[in-house]
């Protein structure tokens, strides 16, 4: 059977929505063991499974879930009530299932060694239940359908009865490598990391298990996207197309009279084409439910091996965030979850001491707020002791000796490279890597992370994001004769200072006093080397930013007006530049650079450095332009 | 002769195997993805036939089977049902239900089209 590359695709897409919908109902239904449309969705995710991987040749998979399809009908018929034993073999199963599609999209290989086992457990757990149940029901449906029967119209079916299958199993696992061929790697890791006492002393181990929590998606550079979506797109495209004829044909006749009907139609194929826009944008929006998802189970699996009673809250998760934001996104929060279980919680007997009850809470929470999307990881455990990160960060010799630091900023320094509060390293984060890695992630998303924590109350983690990466809202400014954008969610306010208001302090450069407020001062020309207009702030504009970590203040020469500009990368087409996040062409076909607000303090400190050491006395919180 | 084949199926890897196979065949294939919607498409593209998968959320195909049944007769209408399961007592409801037809996933492209072939023609033939 041939199937196109593009069926290919489809296939690994919906088998990744199977197992996710699989697991999710799985995980529900841990806690509403009695919904028989949780138990439908189960049956329906391993059904179009099966018959999808039959379909595509891919009998592995298919003979699995099939063994899984018959554990399910049990549970269906009300034979099997899901415990946690039960959702043990499951998961385990569905973990299988996993490596096995991720094999078939070319993604990681498959443990045989945990294929047999899951499928062991899988046929233990159906023999000791048939065995209990006497007289057997007929309830092996799937079974005994196999037939070779042709019914009123069909076919040939070649499926093997019920008691070679075990047989067939063995075989096709041993022929399974051939669903992608290269070369296994050692098996010494994997062993390690079957035997539980052993793994987490493992640091070779580690970064797999991790892999396993969160399996990479190779294939993620398709959308898709729903008809009714695309219907839109497509008459909003005939629409344009219509208007731009009609403005054709206006312009090569055009009577002074024809004037006014020519300026409604170009009004009009305005409004198409910015609804166009808008609708394009919002084909790739994605609900941030199905990063959501995964955290049923990390927090159930993080929860089982900590001891600690946890329940997860998830809100929001219809927000709707950019595909190349959210598949960014899941790593960050995956670490944030795992910190908040393994150093905010509490355990038991902790919270118990401290009045709490001993169930402990971590909340997702995704929502829209002006032009960003939110999203917060917190906790009700113990708080960050800023104290304790203080004197650590001493230790460590991230600050100075005699630095006071307030507790927020005291926070910021978790996000410090090589910062770990955790006395002990243990298995699940700690270890010492990770919230540095989570900062750069979520700033590459062009995002920012606040964190807020009161010491016995809790943590909350609150990640800002764009809405989209393709399209940004700027303001286009002048310096000289070239036109830089600066986006609008820095922006804070633009003025014109009065004289006297700019002052050099000494150490720290020159500053601007805005209402009583000293903000140190950027000046745009000496960051890019150009020539201004103005070389007093004080003639030109100033402009009140804010780098999400701290306020300055960036000298222009003019604001010339609001853009609403597609990013073009300087990197793929260039090279990188430090301030400037992209480029972009103007309506009147000018070339402008999009600025980096995050780096033009740190890139205008280096440019001055020759003139004097510039230090702000407080430890430098934003990282450096290496 | 050209006709309008309705494919009714949630997953979208099977409607489009299904869509290349019959449009080799030199039919066009409408699609959708469960039967709610199979019955607003067949309400609005009057298909030749209609093949249906089981398994489907929010309606079921037995379900649009039997609305399908309450209009139009297996010769005006005729439905074939694809899909997994192949259980005798599963067909016989099918057939009962007032299905033309009973293919198994997976399919033999080849097979299906005979099918349909056959299927469109002595609909065609019966009217």
């Amino acid at each position: 059977m041939s199937v196109d590359d593009q069926t290919a695709l489809l296939y690994v897409e919906e088998a990744r929505e199977c197992l996710r919908d699989f697991e999710h109902a799985l995980l529900m239904l841990e806690s509403l063991p009695d919904d028989p449309d949780l138990v439908a969705r189960l049956f329906r995710s391993a059904h179009t499974l099966k018959g999808n991987s039959r379909i595509m040749g891919y009998d592995v998979i298919a003979t699995f879930t099939h063994h899984l399809e018959d554990l399910l009908d049990l549970l269906r018929n009300g034979d099997l009530m899901i415990t946690q034993a039960v959702a043990d073999v499951l998961l385990a199963a569905l973990d299988v299932l996993k490596e096995l599609v991720g094999e078939v999209s070319g993604g990681e290989h498959h443990d045989p060694a945990r294929y047999s086992e899951a499928q062991e457990r899988v046929k233990a757990l159906k023999t000791t239940l048939r065995r209990s149940m006497l007289p057997q029901r007929p309830s092996m449906k799937s079974l005994a359908q196999s037939a070779t029967d042709l019914s009123f119209v069909d076919r040939t079916d070649d499926e093997a009865p019920a008691l070679d299958e075990a047989q067939r199993v063995a075989e096709v696992v041993r022929a399974a490598a051939p669903v992608s061929a290269p070369a296994r790697e050692p098996e010494a890791p994997e062993l390690v990391r079957n035997v539980p006492e052993l793994a987490p002393q493992s640091p070779a181990a580690e970064p797999k298990r991790e892999a396993r929590a969160a399996p990479r998606d190779p294939e993620s550079s398709s959308v898709r996207v729903p008809i009714d979506k695309l219907d839109r797109l497509i008459n909003l495209t005939g629409e344009v197309v219509i208007a731009q004829s009609m403005i054709a044909q206006l312009v090569t006749d055009l009577t002074p009279e024809r004037v006014a009907l020519l300026q409604e139609v170009v009004a009009q194929m305005d409004r198409h084409c910015r609804e166009l826009q808008e609708r394009m944008l919002g084909a790739r929006m994605l609900p941030v439910r199905n990063v959501f998802a995964r955290f049923h189970r990390l927090v159930r699996d993080l929860s089982a091996a900590t001891g600690k009673a946890i329940a997860l809250e998830l809100s929001g998760e219809d927000t709707e965030l950019d595909k190349t934001v959210i598949e960014k996104i899941a790593d960050p929060l995956t670490h944030l979850v795992r910190n908040a279980v393994d150093h905010g919680v509490e355990t038991p007997e902790q919270r118990a001491a401290s009045g709490k009850p001993a169930q402990a809470k971590v909340s997702l929470r995704a929502y829209q707020k002006g032009g960003s999307i939110f999203i917060e990881v917190s906790d009700d455990g113990r708080g960050i002791d800023a104290a304790k990160v203080v004197k650590k960060a001493k230790a460590k010799g991230l600050v100075r000796a005699d630095a006071q630091l307030s507790d927020e900023e005291a926070h910021q320094l978790i996000f410090q490279a090589g910062f770990s509060t955790a006395d002990q390293v243990t298995e699940l984060s700690g270890r010492g890597v990770g919230m540095d890695v989570v900062k750069r992630n979520v700033e590459a998303l062009k995002g920012s992370i606040q964190t807020e924590s009161k010491p016995g109350q809790g943590t909350c983690f609150r990640l800002k994001l764009p809405l989209t990466l393709a399209i940004l809202d700027g303001l286009g400014v002048r310096v000289g004769s070239d036109v830089f954008l600066v986006p609008l969610v820095s922006i804070i306010e633009s003025l014109q200072p009065q004289a006297g208001t700019v002052s050099t302090l000494p150490g720290v450069g020159d500053v601007v006093d805005v209402r009583g407020e000293y903000l140190p001062l950027v000046r745009l020309h000496s960051a890019f080397g150009l020539t201004p207009q103005y070389q007093r702030a004080e003639h030109g504009i100033v402009m009140v930013l804010d780098d999400g970590s701290q306020k300055f203040a960036l000298h222009v020469d003019e604001l010339i007006g609001q853009y609403q500009v597609v990013i073009k990368s300087l990197e793929t087409n260039f090279c990188a530049v430090p301030g400037v996040a992209g480029a972009t062409v103007l309506g009147d076909g000018r070339v402008a650079l999009i600025l980096d607000v995050g780096q033009l303090t740190a890139l205008s400190r280096n440019r001055t450095a020759a003139e004097g050491p510039a230090h702000l006395g407080l430890p430098l919180l934003r990282e450096e332009v290496a | 002769m050209t006709k309008l084949i309705l494919v009714v199926d949630d997953s979208a890897m099977v409607r489009r195997h299904v869509r290349l196979t019959i449009e080799k065949l030199g039919h066009f294939v409408e699609e959708a993805s469960d039967g709610t919607a199979a019955l607003e498409s067949i309400a609005k593209k009057r298909p030749a036939l209609v093949i249906s998968d089981v398994n489907m959320a929010p309606m079921d195909g037995f379900t649009l089977l039997s609305k399908i049944r309450a209009t139009y007769t297996r010769e005006v209408l005729p439905v074939l049902m694809l899909t997994t399961e192949g259980g005798d007592e599963l067909k016989a409801r099918g057939k009962t239900a007032g299905a033309n037809g009973w293919l198994v996933k997976p399919f033999d492209p080849s097979r299906l089209g005979d099918v349909v072939n056959h299927v469109l023609s002595s609909a065609g033939a019966g009217k």
